[in-house]
């Protein structure tokens, strides 16, 4: 019994040590990559530097300071400029998601009753009709001259929301059972649309908006994308507060917005505070939408690091991951301070632990 | 929600008698306070929802019946696109693209090799990280490092790795004995493994801590019994475990599912789909006739078939995920 117990025991950690360093070691490599002079970057020398041999900063003085004719890169800017692109966009876009996302949370929390169950003809019927109605209108807005504008996509975007509502209804009429089409189920249904399938339409109304290369064009992109997250997140840490509390507040006196934010948020600070984290890390990770909505002004540090090119030497290993490394740092700090949400946050509130 | 409506400010609002409480012209226009504040905190999502779904959509089936792209038709803007309207020409040409089924057929490859073996190194670890054992905060932490990174980090990452003068191919020389030079990202079979690879290496830790979280709530009680009774641990897993880790399985795998459909980042570091387009995947697809060769119209096709195709898929696999929340 004891011998086998001592088996088990010596079995689990030699797996958990295995597990632990095949997943280490891509990021391993990568750190010490960013330390290694340029002649250990590959086995062209006929040795493997599993370790740096003479460790070096070049690499990262390389990417922090202007060109000085050792590397030749994008646009001969040093990596700065990327940071703090990155960072002022992901903050930006964490706010900007958050307020939207938090209060719609509180609202579906509270207020919505429709279960969003329905089939899929019924989900592709509504997204038909909408088209349908929609083009006309689409085409009289072009023939007034309307259309090249900004108010005219705006207004056309406030004249579909309530074509929506009415196709919604009228399906709901059909299919009587309940309203089809469901807030909360088509910000989840958004998630699986891959994004580059409405980049191009997105790319038209940001440069109509002469949002394109700005720093306001990706914050409000960015809280789009990921205020879906925060809507089902915080949705999560409101349905776990008593119903019962707000009412009360509402009971001795206080308004409908005063038992929001004086009684429901202060105790869901936590999960505010874990959920605007957790937007970081997808922001700070985004390639896709910044590599097309980006060219000179606000590249991130993924398409920096994408473009960082090399014209003379071959792959510039080195340098690349030095600012890999440093693109890596928050995403993993931030993530390891919320463990605990990741998976709730990753699966939409469904699994809670 | 089917809780009875104890709750006269949530539940019952809609059915609140008319007049009673607020102005006459709120009440007939429907706008209780409790509506009105409802819409008020929902409105900014909706809107921004529909500034994105709305427009996109019109735009995109628009552009696509026509044979227009910012570079072709000297400086046409968008809105005259319907001088090249051409009677959904690119519609055919996507539904008889080798290239595009292709990318599509090659998606679903990925993500139903990645996807599985994710799943079934996630069980295992969650397994092997279920009891306590000494030093298990600091693996555990470890372990989620990989789902932390950047996307296309972790891609760079790999292409770092799997060079033909990397330590991978090192690693298989200090193994075999005798120099190895096999081209990971040059080889059509070996770039998609590699693909895979990275895919698995940052995805699995996801599997794995929702895994745990179903494993570490399951009922002790009757595992107990079950050992007692001398089950053993397959039979356990089998007639215990399995039924009631369904629920959390099935978040995981349409999780992953829907997240790994987009695949993007990685393959564009590590082979840009290349070799010969041999890794290209729907996103990638769409990058490059979109993006690179401008065929805007043609892309937007492309996009409206996968939009189909995604909501078809979305409304059998997210019910998984609505129930849950629905019933807390």
């Amino acid at each position: 019994m004891n011998q086998t117990r001592l088996w088990q025991w010596v079995v689990r950690y030699v797996l958990v040590v295995l597990v632990t360093l095949v997943s280490l070691f891509p990021t391993y490599w990568m750190v010490s990559m960013s330390f290694k002079p340029k002649i250990e970057w590959t086995t062209a020398s006929g040795t493997v530097y599993w370790v740096p041999r003479n460790p070096t900063l070049e690499n990262y003085e390389n990417i922090l300071t202007e060109y000085r004719g050792k590397v030749f890169r994008a646009a001969q800017t040093s990596g700065i400029p990327a940071m703090r692109s990155s960072l002022i966009v992901a903050i930006g876009g964490t706010l900007l998601a958050l307020v939207v996302g938090t209060l719609a949370a509180y609202g579906i929390s509270r207020y919505h009753r429709s279960s969003g169950d329905f089939p899929w003809y019924m989900a592709l019927g509504r997204l038909i009709l909408m088209v349908l109605i929609l083009l006309p209108i689409t085409l009289a807005w072009s023939l007034l001259g309307l259309i090249s504008h900004w108010y005219g996509i705006l207004s056309l975007t406030i004249v579909g929301f309530f074509v929506d509502g009415l196709v919604g209804r009228f399906l709901g009429l059909i299919y009587r059972k309940g309203p089809v089409g469901n807030l909360a189920f088509s910000i989840l249904q958004l998630r699986m649309f891959p994004p580059i399938a409405i980049m191009i339409p997105v790319m038209i109304m940001w440069s109509s908006f002469r949002l394109v290369d700005t720093s306001y064009g990706l914050i409000l992109i960015y809280g789009i994308v990921t205020f879906p997250f925060v809507v089902w997140l915080m949705k999560s840490f409101f349905d776990e507060v008593p119903r019962e509390l707000d009412e009360a507040a509402i009971v001795d006196g206080s308004s409908t917005w005063g038992a929001f934010f004086k009684v429901v948020l202060p105790l869901v600070k936590g999960g505010l505070a874990s959920t605007a984290l957790f937007v970081f890390i997808l922001n700070w990770s985004d390639f896709l939408v910044a590599l097309l909505l980006t060219n000179r002004d606000w590249p991130t540090i993924p398409v920096y690091l994408n473009k960082l090119v090399t014209a003379d030497t071959g792959q510039q290993y080195g340098p690349k991951a030095a600012l890999g490394v440093i693109a890596a740092i928050p995403p993993v700090v931030f993530g390891i301070m919320i463990q605990r949400y990741l998976v709730r946050g990753l699966t939409f509130g469904a699994i809670k632990k | 929600m089917d809780r009875p409506s104890t709750a006269p400010i949530a539940a019952n609002a809609a059915y609140a008698p008319p007049g009673q409480r607020e102005g006459r012209l709120q009440s007939w226009l429907g706008l209780s306070n409790e509506r009105r504040f409802a819409t008020l905190l929902t409105g900014p999502a909706q809107y921004l929802l529909f500034f994105i779904i709305v427009f996109p959509l019109l735009t995109v089936v628009y552009i696509s019946l026509t044979s227009w792209s910012p570079t072709t038709g000297g400086g046409t803007m968008w809105w005259d696109a319907y001088k090249f309207w051409d009677w959904g020409r690119n519609y055919v040409e996507v539904f008889s693209a080798a290239d595009f089924w292709r990318a599509v057929g090659r998606t679903f490859l990925i993500v139903g090799v990645a996807v599985p073996l994710e799943f079934l190194i996630g069980l295992g670890m969650a397994f092997l990280f279920l009891e306590e054992f000494p030093g298990k905060r600091v693996f555990h932490s470890i372990v989620l490092i990989p789902m932390m990174i950047v996307p296309a980090v972790a891609g760079y990452m790999f292409f770092m790795v799997f060079q033909t003068l990397g330590p991978i191919n090192a690693a298989l020389s200090a193994i075999v004995g005798s120099r190895v030079e096999i081209r990971w990202l040059t080889d059509p079979t070996l770039a998609n493994l590699a693909i895979i690879a990275a895919d698995v290496w940052q995805w699995t830790p996801l599997m794995f801590l929702i895994l745990l979280s179903g494993l570490v709530g399951m009922p002790e009680d009757q595992m107990r019994a079950a050992t007692i009774l001398g089950a053993s641990f397959w039979q356990k897993f089998r007639y215990l475990m399995l039924p009631m880790l369904k629920p959390v399985i099935i978040i995981a795998l349409v999780i992953r599912f829907m997240e790994a459909f987009k695949i993007f980042d990685a393959v564009m570091l590590m082979t840009q789909g290349g070799p010969a387009r041999a890794t290209e995947t729907i996103s990638v697809f769409m990058y490059r006739e979109g993006f690179q060769n401008v065929r805007w119209s043609y892309t937007a096709a492309a996009a409206l078939v996968i939009l189909v195709l995604v909501t078809i898929i979305a409304s059998y696999a997210l019910k998984p995920i609505q129930s849950p929340g629905e019933n807390q």
